[in-house]
């Protein structure tokens, strides 16, 4: 208290100063006309910047809040996308043929995640175990041969695709017939290599390799690609193989089903 | 006592002079001259500053009163009495000011009194013009006024000093 009273004492001429300048003007615009309008529009020009400048600092702070709601809003209309909605029903294209059996059965999919850069490459797809998809079924796309499904649950499948190093399957030239074995051993996505082709074999670089059945996955005669280069390697040749599928751009797929298959192999390990 | 019975006779007697004549001077638009500054201008150099901003308010305050223009003159008379202790420090002789000294014709000189009147009259007159309008536009016309308002206000507070005050 004393402080204040000193502060008062010491300050009276400045303090006086502004307590009759402050009356006065309290006066000015209060009781003149004139004065008072201006001073009202000065006013409210002020206030007008003090409320859109408080006004951008409150937007600044509920930033956080709208953008939470835009984002549940995104998932909602996401979830009312035709994209995400799981597609139920079982398109299993059946080809009816009077004189022939029908062998193959193709289950169209969409592919949902896909990779090609990595050691072992897969794709999911949307179809699964409800859509009688099981695991060692080939998966094809219109371009060639995508790979081989390795497991599958209610309502997808894990699909090792070519490009991975586990998956192996027996390819034949289109014209000659010879055939090898088709293997990826990583890096470029777009090359694998054919190996295990005799040496009696005649190669052509530009030659087209197909699948044929002696691994008991895919039909016979779906395009593989074609040789770019060959070399000798061991007893055998072995081709590099422009692969016809492109691995980036995959979105639709058909998981090949075999209605032979069960009855061949136990067959075969019979032997 | 009787230097304070002579400076309040001084103040009503200015007070009067300018309501009852000045303010109806009014002959070139609003231009007349404001004597009643002359009071804040010649009272003793050592007057207590917080006491002489109240004097100033309550002259000015009169004035308003009697033209209707509530807080104005009270305002720019507050403002004058405000810088006076600086522009009597800005004027001050080369020996400093002694305790009577009253800043008038008869002990500082023509030049000294036209300068400290007219810097007075100026800072009065700027916060008068402003109050009266509250704004800025229309500088350059205002501005003349304003001038010959000093100039004129200068005038009589100089020739009141030199017939009124000079016993």
């Amino acid at each position: 208290m004393e402080k204040l009273f000193d502060f008062i004492n010491k300050h009276s001429f400045l303090l006086m100063f502004l307590l009759l300048q402050i009356v006065s003007f309290i006066f000015i615009v209060n009781f003149n006309e004139p004065q008072k309008s201006r001073f009202g529009a000065v006013s409210t020009a002020f206030q007008g910047r003090i409320y859109s400048v408080t006004q951008k600092i409150t937007r600044y702070f509920n930033l956080v809040e709208a953008n939470e709601r835009l984002v549940e809003e995104n998932r909602r209309l996401y979830e009312n996308q035709i994209f995400s909605q799981y597609d139920h029903t079982i398109r299993s294209k059946v080809v009816t043929d009077e004189v022939l059996d029908q062998q193959y059965e193709y289950i169209t999919a969409v592919v949902l995640n896909n990779s090609t850069n990595k050691v072992k490459n897969y794709i999911t797809i949307n179809k699964g175990r409800k859509h009688g998809i099981q695991k060692n079924m080939s998966v094809i796309c219109p371009s060639g041969i995508v790979g081989v499904v390795v497991r599958s649950s209610e309502n997808f499948s894990l699909i090792m695709t070519v490009l991975n190093p586990q998956f192996k399957v027996s390819t034949k030239f289109k014209d000659s017939g010879f055939y090898g074995s088709l293997m990826w051993h990583g890096g470029d996505y777009e090359t694998a290599t054919l190996e295990e082709i005799p040496l009696h074999a005649i190669i052509n670089v530009g030659d087209t390799l197909v699948t044929n059945s002696y691994s008991n996955m895919f039909p016979s005669g779906i395009m593989v690609g074609t040789v770019e280069s060959f070399y000798q390697k061991d007893n055998f040749f072995s081709a590099d193989v422009l692969l016809s599928t492109d691995f980036k751009r995959l979105d639709y797929v058909y998981v090949v089903k075999d209605l032979f298959k069960k009855e061949r192999e136990n067959l075969e390990s019979g032997i | 006592m009787e230097k304070i019975t002579r400076y309040f006779i001084v103040f009503v007697v200015l007070e009067l002079l300018q309501i009852l004549v000045f303010n109806n001077v009014s002959a070139i638009g609003q231009i007349a001259p404001y004597l009643y500054v002359g009071f804040i201008l010649v009272l003793p150099v050592t007057f207590p500053p917080t006491l002489l901003l109240l004097l100033a308010f309550v002259s000015g305050f009169l004035i308003d009163l009697s033209i209707n223009s509530l807080g104005v003159h009270a305002c720019a008379t507050v403002m004058m009495a405000f810088a006076r202790p600086t522009v009597l420090t800005w004027l001050s002789p080369r020996v400093g000011y002694e305790s009577n000294n009253v800043p008038i014709l008869r002990y500082f000189g023509l030049a000294w009194v036209l300068k400290y009147t007219s810097v007075c009259v100026a800072i009065h007159h700027i916060t008068l013009y402003f109050c009266f309008t509250l704004t800025f536009d229309d500088m350059g016309f205002m501005f003349i006024r304003m001038l010959i308002n000093v100039f004129l206000t200068v005038l009589v507070i100089i020739v009141t000093e030199y017939f009124v005050i000079k016993r």
